[in-house]
This record gives structure tokens, sequence and C-alpha cells, in this order.
């Protein structure tokens, strides 16, 4: 999300009431301490903070439990001469646990950022892997927490320009268990999968969304 | 491919508190034929969650939220506030529309009168169950303002009212954290006009 470079004077008083922005900042919360709950492919962390009141005054002490994961890349992978976007289909452990009765997810590219690579080699890397389709131009879209009520996890959308033609088939890295089938369809097609639930992830839909809200202006620009 | 194409070896919980984490052992039917390996997929398990945008089809606005949000403040991030549209956790016996009215109360004070739902989706399938029921709410922006919240929840929690062409240049500038928003607001701008119509 956008940083603002110039915070406005720090208010010791309520802030005005229609401001659009936010006036509070890191400086506002109090970390009394923080424990480790679980240490696995996923850490869970418990938080004690207090943190400011907008009206002024502080918080009782909270205790929070927070998921700690490693920020994720994720890339609509369209072609901008064909209209079309490369859809992935692949099983997903927490659309089983909600009792799903089809626990594969329709998506675009996405994964974990390793540590000393940038989200943008990620995002090329990752598209190679998960559709076969090398990543010519690369705009960052933008990023966001999927849920940050309880979960630290970041993404950053970008959008790569690919060919389209002949994509199809199944990838991914067998040793880490990735059983992932390509296709492509049309912009429109991907929006009627939103709109009828068959894409219903957050980072899909965000990247579909976007994509028919901003596909002629990414179109002029490349092309 | 279904739930049929799962076969769970067994689930181990690897932690239990107010939330649940679990270790899937599974294996499941390949694209190719055949089976996978044994996998181990951990989850943490999470509530439903209803989310809804509060549009004033008259005023032609959206109300909007602001507050301190645990998993920014543990990324790291600068600014641990977050603006978003009302959302909640959906509570045993309860609906996902009763939950959407009942939230926008809570956190805006706004009441809702039509109420449509527009997507559902899932937060982060990969490692979460969080699943979002997302809803257009009609409401009355005017004279909103102010500082709502269960204090008993440790909510505390400012609403205010922006123009809808407002968040739609939002949205552009990338001013949005969090997923719920994102879809929100995006859905309204392609659904705007139509709806529009239909409320007014």
């Amino acid at each position: 999300m956008q940083t603002r470079t110039s915070q406005p004077e720090k208010l010791s008083l309520a802030p005005e009431p229609n401001v659009a922005y936010t006036t509070m900042t890191r400086d506002d919360v109090v970390l009394n301490s923080c424990e480790n709950l679980h240490d696995g492919f996923f850490q869970m962390d418990h938080y004690h903070l207090r943190h400011r009141l907008f009206d002024g005054g502080w918080s009782p002490k909270l205790s929070r439990e927070i998921m700690l994961r490693d920020p994720v890349a994720g890339v609509i992978p369209y072609d901008p001469v064909r209209d079309e976007v490369v859809l992935l289909e692949q099983f997903r452990g927490g659309m089983f646990a909600a009792g799903d009765g089809h626990p594969w997810s329709i998506e675009i590219v996405a994964g974990i950022i390793e540590s000393g690579e940038s989200a943008e080699e990620m995002a090329r890397r990752e598209t190679l892997e998960e559709s076969g389709c090398a990543v010519g131009r690369l705009e960052k879209v933008m990023d966001f927490y999927p849920s940050p009520g309880g979960c630290s996890e970041l993404v950053t959308v970008f959008c790569g320009e690919v060919s389209a033609e002949g994509a199809g088939g199944i990838h991914g890295v067998a040793e880490e268990g990735e059983d992932i089938r390509t296709f492509a369809v049309t912009v429109e097609e991907a929006m009627a999968m939103i709109q009828s639930g068959a894409i219903n992830n957050s980072i899909g839909v965000i990247g579909i969304q976007w994509l028919a809200l901003n596909r002629d202006d990414l179109r002029n620009r490349w092309s | 491919m279904d739930r049929n194409d799962v076969e769970l070896v067994r689930e181990e919980t690897l932690h239990q508190g107010f939330f649940r984490m679990v270790r899937f052992h599974l294996r499941h039917r390949l694209f190719a034929g055949g089976w996978t390996a044994p996998l181990d997929r951990d989850v943490v398990l999470h509530g439903k969650v209803a989310a809804v945008i509060p549009y004033d089809p008259v005023r032609d606005s959206v109300v909007l939220i602001e507050q301190f949000r645990n998993g920014i403040y543990a990324a790291g991030d600068p600014q641990p506030w977050s603006v978003s549209i009302a959302a909640g956790m959906i509570e045993p016996g309860e609906s996902a529309a009763e939950m959407a009215r009942r939230e926008t109360l809570e956190e805006t004070g706004c009441t809702v009168g039509r109420l449509e739902e527009a997507l559902t989706f899932y937060s982060s399938p990969g490692g979460s169950s969080q699943h979002v029921t997302l809803f257009c709410g009609e409401v009355s922006a005017e004279g909103v303002g102010g500082y709502y919240g269960v204090a008993e929840e440790g909510e505390d929690i400012r609403a205010y009212e922006v123009p809808f062409p407002e968040t739609v240049r939002m949205v552009d500038e990338d001013a949005f954290d969090n997923a719920i928003s994102i879809v929100g607001l995006q859905w309204l701008s392609r659904n705007h006009k139509f709806l529009r119509k239909r409320w007014t």
C-alpha cells in the first residue's frame, strides 16, 4: 500500500472527523511482550500490547494471537495481444479445512518470496514454474494484507506480460507436492468465473478485477 | 476434482489457543491420474467472515472505518491502522446476512436497508480456512462520523463518509491495504451504475 511521505503533525487531540487517511502510526503502539506459541511451517505468536485510542488515552492491555507468514508475490499472467489471462488450478488445504466440496482453487500465479530474493525475481520465477510462461514486462499492481486481523501475510501483486499461446498442461514442483493445471481464458471468461464463484480467492479476485478495470490502459501501454 | 479426490490420513493439532492450527496428513488425486505421495499441509482454522460495503446510493458515497490491525503491526508496517469497509466474524447460529447488518451498525452506526450478496472468497486458502461473504448494504451516510466499536472487545473504530469517486481513486492509488476492502470497492466500481439505478 502507499505510504505517505509526509505525515501530518501528530495530534494529541482526536483526528479530524472526516480525514480519509490514518493519522496513527507504529509509534502509537506499545508492545508489552510477545511470546512464541508454535514454530513450524507457520509461526503463531501471542502479542500483549496497548495502543492509542482515537479520542485520546490508551486501550486496555490487549492479548492477541497472530500468525506470522512470509511475504507473497502474485502475478496476473496477461497476454495483451490475445487479451487472455493464464490461470492455474491446484489443491488448497485451507479450502479442504473449511469443508469445501471442491478444495481445488482456480488462481493466478502466487508464491512465497524467499529470503534474498526480490518480489520481482520471485514473480518471474514463479510464473515460469507454475504456468510455463516467461514474463516480459512486469508492472506492480498493488500490495495488501489478505487477513490483517490475525495474520502478517503481505501480498504484492504484479501484472506480467506473457504469451498465452500454447499455455496449458500440468506444472509445479513435484518434490514440493505441487500439481498445477494451467489454462488460458479471455478476460471476459475470467470475470464470469469471479461472478460464478469459480475464482474465489482474494489474490485471484483482486488481480482479475484489476485487469478488468485497467486492461484498456494496459493494452495501450503494452502494444 | 472434488472432496472425494482427497484422502485424509490423519489430522494433528499443532496449536490450540484463540486460533487452532492443524496439520493434515493427506494424499490427493493428480491431474494426470494416480495419487500424490503423502503430503503434510498446515492450516489455521478460522471462522467465517461477513463483510459489507456500506453504500449510500442517494449521496453516492461509501462509509469507511479505520482501526488498529495486529497482523499489520506484526508485519512491521509503519502504519498498523487500516482503512476498510465493515467486516466481522459470523457467530454460531447467525447467518452471514444477519451478521452483515449487525456489524455495520456496530462499526459505523448505520442501519442497513437493502442488502445484496456480491461475492464470496477465501482470504488465503493455502494456509487458512477463512472464508468471506461480501455484501453491499444500503445505508444513509448523512451525519456519519465518530467513534464506534465494542470497547469490551478492545475495538476502537473511526467511521467516516467518502464520496464514491474518491474510493475509486483510493483503489487506483493503492491506498487500501486489506483484501476485503479492495475486493469490495473494485466490485462497487464494476457494479456502481446498475446498483445506483436499482437502489434509487
